[in-house]
């Protein structure tokens, strides 16, 4: 049974405002991605479909968003097995009036964090640049994500016994 | 498969249709599959037919129920970038034509997958 949690969103305050001395801050690193033209929400979620949190711009559903994540990253997933040619880099929706980017992020041990960054774009034209955007600021993201794990563990971790399999004693 | 009479006409039709897109630069497949899973044609190899076939549909089908609830429109076509190959599905009416290229020659290959769908629909519309 998936448990939604409470997402942080950003967004109150100016995009990618820290307070001062912080340290990585999820929903800063989110909102700068913001500051990329033609980005309208970015968010990170869950290989489950969980928002852990996200920033929205001018547009968007955040939580329907996330929504998409699990099937599409699972068919993602299949068909790179089918290929054979290792992880999944990212996962393009194109919708008549927008698009959707799903870039699985990193771990600390290069592995996937089982988390996924999903950007709604304003246009299709604006995807080069955001691709372009997101190999320098994506690892800050991942780096952000890992420094509250305790808080979010791996989406694939944790995962509660049903019943009738959990130890009696 | 039936591949007599009508059902042979087709896709002998479907393969003339398809083969231009599957001799250019870097395609590896080219495979147009009904919207629930099951290989109509394909020409490449080294993938099974049946695998893709379920994949793209599965994928299609997310994107469709996302599409219903964002609000977006329908969905043109997925992208799923992998190191060196990219996987491209396009859904048509009642079937979907899946694409896998390589990398580099993604975008002129994309570009010729759009402008072959109108007459790969009309070609299943006929059939039908």
């Amino acid at each position: 049974m998936t448990h939604r949690a409470e997402p942080n969103l950003a967004g109150s305050g100016p995009a990618g405002q820290r307070p001062a001395g912080a340290q990585l801050d999820l929903e800063g690193e989110l909102s700068s991605l913001l500051e990329v033209k033609g980005v309208t929400s970015a968010s990170v979620v869950g290989a489950d479909g969980v928002l852990v949190a996200g920033a929205e711009g001018v547009a968007g559903d955040l939580l329907r968003v996330a929504e998409l994540v699990p099937s599409a990253l699972g068919s993602s997933h299949a068909l790179g097995g089918l290929l054979g040619d290792g992880e999944v880099s990212q996962t393009l929706v194109e919708f008549e009036r927008a698009p959707v980017l799903l870039v699985p992020l990193a771990g600390e041990d290069a592995g996937s964090s089982g988390h996924v960054a999903v950007l709604t774009l304003a246009s299709v034209a604006d995807l080069g640049r955001v691709r372009f955007r997101l190999k320098g600021m994506l690892p800050r993201v991942a780096h952000a994500l890992a420094a509250r794990e305790p808080e979010h563990p791996r989406a694939d971790q944790g995962v509660e016994l049903p019943e009738e399999r959990q130890d009696p004693t | 498969m039936n591949r007599h009479g009508a059902n042979g006409d087709r896709v002998t039709e479907l393969r003339e249709l398809l083969r231009p897109l599957a001799e250019s630069a870097g395609v590896m497949a080219v495979q147009v599959a009904t919207r629930d899973g099951l290989p109509l044609e394909m020409i490449g190899h080294g993938l099974r037919a049946d695998v893709l076939a379920a994949e793209a549909a599965s994928l299609l089908a997310s994107a469709g129920s996302a599409a219903d609830r964002l609000l977006l429109g329908e969905s043109d076509h997925v992208m799923v970038a992998l190191p060196d190959y990219r996987l491209v599905c396009f859904p048509l009416e009642r079937h979907l034509l899946a694409l896998v290229v390589s990398e580099a020659d993604a975008e002129p290959a994309v570009a010729l997958a759009k402008g072959a769908l109108a007459e790969v629909q009309a070609a299943m519309t006929a059939s039908a």
